[in-house]
């Protein structure tokens, strides 16, 4: 190995060296951070992704009587572009990571029309045999709830609000990867809400056109396609961004300092080194260039260490603590990792821009040697 | 090989009382041989050494060295001078301590890696290093042999001009006598010189040349 390298340095100074690994490995903690807080946005994100095919429309306060409503549905039932279900709404609840309980709706649909809904979204298996009273639980949400497949609730809960339908309900799962769940009810019941989207065999495109020429038409009535509820969803958890990205600025300066005060035991101490390669004449270039490639090593050894960490917490944390509620922490979101970049550089830009400044002024007159 | 007119270093040029390192020094040195620049404690010699060496800028006069003018070379080609024409033996050793003996002595060679240490162990082994001690820290050698490794690593790209300052300062008698015998087998084909305070050292040189508060007293050429 060239004594010269920046490797040379890394492997005969290990214990120096891995003061600043271990530090810049703590880089695990904005990134396990920014996964664990961008979670509950994503949780919701994904119950939305379910139906993001399907649009709903339900009356408003504007809605007198239900007018509009009613025309509504007379109107897209005979529209043979569209598949249309009435519904009602049942409540269920989901555990955050944040510990706080998030409620959610459920659509309430007929047994035929969830036969229909089924044929669609292919939640269970079409030849299931489905009981007049039931509830369509995501497996993670049936975790949550501590049910199993073929269990039956007799009473309501907290957690499962059986506001449409009757006890009791058969528990029937399906490999969903959201807390998501749908009733099945018997009962009579006039629909609050139209679920809509197109036919088999019909286009995207063509939908998103009807919707909007009745969004026009009907417009005392609330509709909401995928793209208001995902607008409306990050507008909400805009707030999680703002607090997240303020503790990575705050973050980014505690790393910046603390490590840069570790950088400044390391290399004041070698200002002979410098001072020594300058005196032998090797391009004062080659010495910053050295002494970058040091600290991007480090940096690069400090990130795989703190990859490995991450790993290991997320995979702990969801074991032994979030699994068991249905919960899963994700190994990879993009705002986690984006605050990780930039905490890394206020890490290495002062860093190595600190560093070149000091050498530069130490080995500008070498006559000490 | 150098041409030396009228160098004047001068130390606090912002103060009242100027210091005068050098004061009108005007030498031409050959290229080749063994010259000693002796002098007491601040009589100029390693300031001399400085300038000669691009480490220092003159505050006056020129250098001119193989025809190249210092004033008119940039850094870049002053940091070439160094690499490529000359080599060093400062008054400390400056082993680098975390690079093995080995690894200290071929640090700045241009040679590729294998003929590098070749080289180096040659050259260690010329300097009475044994082989068992080429690859420890610096910290387990002793004073001198540490002094004798920063003359290795003087030596690894054999250069033009060896500027050595006290080589023998933390040498015992027969390690200095053993150092300055190859400093002298050196300077056959090539140019040393070494500053000093002690001429015992200077018994084979081929001129010693006497500084005192920055002039020249005397310059004796031998043989």
């Amino acid at each position: 190995m060239n004594p010269f390298s920046a490797r040379y340095f890394i492997k005969n100074n290990f214990s120096r060296v891995f003061m600043i690994v271990l530090m810049i490995s703590m880089l695990a903690l904005i990134y396990v951070g920014g996964l664990y807080l961008t979670n509950i946005c994503e949780e919701a994100l994904a119950i939305a992704n379910e139906t993001q095919d399907f649009v709903s429309v339900r009356t408003t306060i504007d809605d007198t009587d239900g007018e509009q409503l009613g025309a509504l549905a007379e109107e897209i039932s005979s529209d043979q572009s569209l598949e249309v279900f009435g519904v009602v709404q049942n409540y269920y609840r989901y555990k955050t990571m944040l510990g706080f309980r998030n409620g959610w709706m459920a659509y309430v649909f007929s047994r035929e029309d969830f036969i229909r809904f089924n044929e669609r979204m292919k939640l269970i298996p079409t030849d299931t045999e489905l009981p007049d009273n039931a509830v369509i639980l995501s497996e993670k949400e049936a975790k949550y709830l501590r049910m199993d497949n073929g269990e039956l609730i007799q009473e309501i809960s907290e957690d499962l609000d059986v506001y449409y339908g009757r006890l009791p309900l058969q528990v029937i799962t399906y490999p969903g990867k959201s807390f998501s769940a749908y009733f099945v009810t018997d009962e009579f019941f006039t629909p609050q809400y139209y679920l809509f989207t197109w036919k088999a065999g019909g286009r995207k495109d063509d939908f998103s056109r009807r919707i909007e020429q009745l969004r026009a038409r009907y417009n005392k009535l609330e509709f909401k396609t995928y793209d208001d509820i995902i607008k409306e969803l990050k507008d909400n958890f805009e707030i999680n961004n703002v607090i997240y990205y303020s503790i990575i600025a705050i973050m980014s300066i505690v790393f910046a300092i603390t490590t840069n005060a570790v950088f400044v035991g390391l290399y004041d101490r070698r200002k002979q080194e410098f001072a020594l390669y300058k005196g032998i004449g090797i391009d004062t270039k080659r010495i910053y260039r050295k002494m970058a490639a040091e600290i991007l090593y480090m940096n690069g050894m400090g990130l795989i260490l703190g990859v490995g960490i991450s790993l290991l917490a997320v995979t702990l944390l969801n074991e032994y603590i979030y699994h068991k509620d249905g919960m899963s922490m994700w190994y990879y979101h993009p705002t986690a990792f984006f605050a990780v970049v930039l905490c890394d550089l206020a890490i290495l830009i002062p860093g190595i821009g600190l560093r070149i400044r000091n050498i530069s002024r130490d080995i500008k007159d070498v006559s000490f040697l | 090989m150098f041409e030396i007119n009228n160098l004047t270093l001068i130390y606090d040029m912002d103060k009242e009382e100027k210091v005068y390192a050098i004061n009108n020094v005007s030498l031409t040195l050959p290229d080749t041989g063994l010259i000693g620049i002796i002098g007491p404690s601040g009589s100029g010699k390693s300031s001399l050494m400085y300038c000669l060496s691009t480490l220092k800028k003159p505050t006056d006069g020129e250098i001119i060295y193989n025809g190249k003018r210092y004033s008119s070379l940039s850094k870049k080609e002053m940091e070439s001078l160094r690499r490529e024409q000359f080599g060093f033996v400062f008054q400390r050793h400056f082993l680098i301590g975390y690079m093995s003996v080995l690894d200290n002595v071929i640090v700045s060679s241009k040679l590729p890696k294998d003929m590098a240490k070749q080289k180096g162990r040659e050259l260690l082994s010329s300097m009475r290093i044994k082989t068992t001690e080429m690859n420890k820290r610096p910290r387990h050698l002793s004073g001198g042999q540490r002094q004798r490794c920063a003359i290795a690593r003087a030596l690894i790209n054999e250069p033009a001009v060896i500027f050595a300052d006290e080589p023998t300062a933390s040498l015992d008698h027969e390690n200095a006598f053993h150092v300055m015998n190859q400093l002298k087998n050196y300077s056959k084909d090539h140019l040393v010189l070494v500053i000093t305070h002690d001429p015992s050292i200077l018994q084979e040189a081929d001129r010693i040349i006497e500084l005192w508060d920055g002039i020249i007293r005397s310059d004796e050429r031998r043989g």
